[in-house]
């Protein structure tokens, strides 16, 4: 299933799509560097060419809370030794979460029961391979959307909603709406599968319906972005704020026939 | 109980040492037993404008790694009573500075001294990071201008994540914002930002405004902190500092471009 982003240019530089890719997730049970690495060197001693520039999940799941923190710079360093590249990190409490943002690192929530479930045939063994869907950053057609309601229940997004000030170099996601009462400095970035509401100065990236959803909507007390995006379809509003008289202003962004709309509210 | 306070700003050269230094000694002006800590483990700063470079003989990273005992590295200041210096090794790279071995110091510290004020060197780096982990409070020292803002900006977000307060999920860290090198007649030009725009973009409570000084140049030479020299603007900027610390409320002062007499305006300002 591939699913092209419209860009909304003449002659795009680049085609956007959306795909589902099999990836090797290692599940940790341990945070203990040194059993990480003894591990690691007898998988890769077998097979050394093997896993070379293999892109690596490091999945958080099954991690009991009573394990002590780990490091992720150097559990990054230590895979690359062994040729892993880790390219996200699953799963696992709020500090994980935390910690892959500050490292610069993606962040996937769990996988879903049906997910799970696949896991458990192999939850002993600690190279598993499992399918992750890409669900971010990517679109759906309506047809598909609807073939897809049709099987699963609809799921009942939550709204998240954060109280504190988001820095720069600090980046927010959220699967339904995201709520925001501080403000979002610039160089901070919001991603949000349903709308995105701040409640205070919005100087930062904002980037709503970023599942697929269109109909999701962008508020904001003042409104100063460096990006506003609906589903794909994105304005960089600080490059000419100049001459932009909602510059400062209550706006609502909306995505209306392939282009963004900036209201007053 | 001690209170670990940390002087951070991600931006390099904008006057973290400069505040350590004077806040530090102006605590122990006011009687509280102080000790100030140099974290910009090889560069070696914090001496130098305290004036103590020669009687450095053992460092932070010597106690850390158990060649020195704390008393043999802490350096009593000569001037001001209560006040102690912890200096940097200038021999060593960041990474001497283990977690383990920053809890120690600063647990045996707080037996001794009410305020431990924590010089940090510049980035977001390992160095910097240890500098803030154990903080209880933060000065966060920023320049009116937009990289340094955005610099100080990110170093929060670090507090609100990183710091030992944000992993044990106790209060957090009390952020204190410091402008210095702050020059009214470039904010009239508009060549600066104004405090009302940082305040805004930072949102977190001021704590005062150092004017751009040359007395803060004289004084770093004369490895005396500029806090003492209370004629000078900046000297007198750091004691309301030190008394709003403390509780005080006392306004804001050196906002305005000086008024320049007639031939001052002749002949141009002078700094
Ligand atoms: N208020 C001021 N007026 C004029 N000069 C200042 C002022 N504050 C600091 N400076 C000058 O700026 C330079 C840097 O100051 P300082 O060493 O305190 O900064 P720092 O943030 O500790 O730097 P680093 O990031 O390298 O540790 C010094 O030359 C100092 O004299
Ligand atoms: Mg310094």
């Amino acid at each position: 299933m591939t699913l092209q982003l419209q860009t909304g240019t003449a002659a795009a530089a680049f085609k956007m799509t959306g795909g589902i890719y099999t990836l090797t997730t290692l599940e940790l049970h341990s945070t203990n560097p040194a059993d990480i690495t003894n591990q690691l060197e007898n998988m890769t001693r077998k097979a050394p060419n093997f896993f070379q520039q293999t892109p690596v999940i490091i999945a958080f799941d099954q991690l009991s809370p009573e394990q002590p923190p780990i490091d992720l710079y150097q559990l990054r360093h230590s895979l690359q030794q062994f040729g892993l590249i880790l390219i996200a990190v699953r799963g696992g409490q709020e500090s994980h979460k935390q910690d892959a943002m500050m490292a610069g690192i993606p962040w996937l929530p769990s996988p879903r029961q049906r997910d799970r479930e696949e896991d458990e045939d192999s939850a002993d063994n600690v190279e598993t391979n499992v399918v992750i869907m890409q669900k971010s950053r990517t679109t759906t057609s309506p047809a598909a959307e609807a073939a897809n309601q049709t099987q699963t229940p609809p799921v009942i997004q939550k709204t998240t909603l954060i109280e504190h000030p988001i820095r720069s170099g600090q980046q927010v996601y959220a699967e339904g709406d995201l709520v925001i009462t501080s403000p979002v400095s610039s160089g901070a970035e919001l991603l949000a599968g349903g709308n995105i509401h701040v409640y205070g100065p919005l100087r930062g990236r904002a980037l709503a319906g970023i599942n697929g959803n269109s109909d999701a909507r962008i508020f904001c007390l003042q409104f100063e972005a460096e990006l506003i995006s609906i589903n794909g379809q994105y304005k960089m509003p600080s490059a000419s704020h100049n001459s932009d008289p909602l510059w400062g202003s209550s706006v609502i962004v909306s995505l209306e026939e392939q282009s963004l709309h900036i209201k007053k509210l | 109980m001690a209170r670990i306070i940390v002087v951070t700003s991600g931006k390099g050269g904008v006057g973290k040492t400069t505040t350590s230094s004077s806040i530090a000694t102006g605590l122990a002006l006011k009687g509280h037993r102080t000790v100030v800590i140099d974290f910009d483990v090889g560069l070696r700063n914090l001496d130098l404008l305290m004036g103590c470079e020669r009687r450095v003989v053992y460092d932070f990273v010597n106690v850390i790694n158990g060649e020195a005992e704390l008393h043999q590295a802490l350096i009593r200041d000569k001037r001001t009573e209560n006040l102690s210096i912890l200096p940097a090794s200038q021999t060593r790279d960041k990474e001497a500075l283990t977690h383990e071995g920053v809890e120690k110091v600063l647990n045996q510290l707080a037996k001794d001294f009410e305020y431990i004020i924590c010089d940090s060197p510049a980035g977001i780096e390992h160095g910097a990071l240890m500098a803030l982990y154990f903080a209880d409070e933060a000065i966060i020292t920023t320049n009116p201008e937009v990289s340094s803002v955005r610099d100080s900006d990110r170093i929060l977000g670090i507090l609100q994540s990183k710091s030992r307060r944000a992993v044990e999920n106790l209060e957090p860290v009390k952020e204190h914002l410091l402008v210095t090198r702050y020059n009214p007649d470039r904010v009239t030009r508009g060549e600066m930002l104004n405090i009302q725009d940082v305040e805004e973009i930072l949102a977190i409570p001021l704590i005062g405004v150092i004017p751009e000084s040359t007395s803060v140049l004289k004084a770093s030479n004369q490895g005396v902190p500029v806090v003492c020299n209370t004629e000078s603007d900046a000297g007198q900027a750091y004691n309301d500092v030190v008394a709003r610390f403390l509780g005080e409320d006392i306004p804001h002062r050196f906002l305005e471009p000086a008024k320049k007499g007639f031939l001052q305006r002749m002949f141009g300002g002078i700094g």
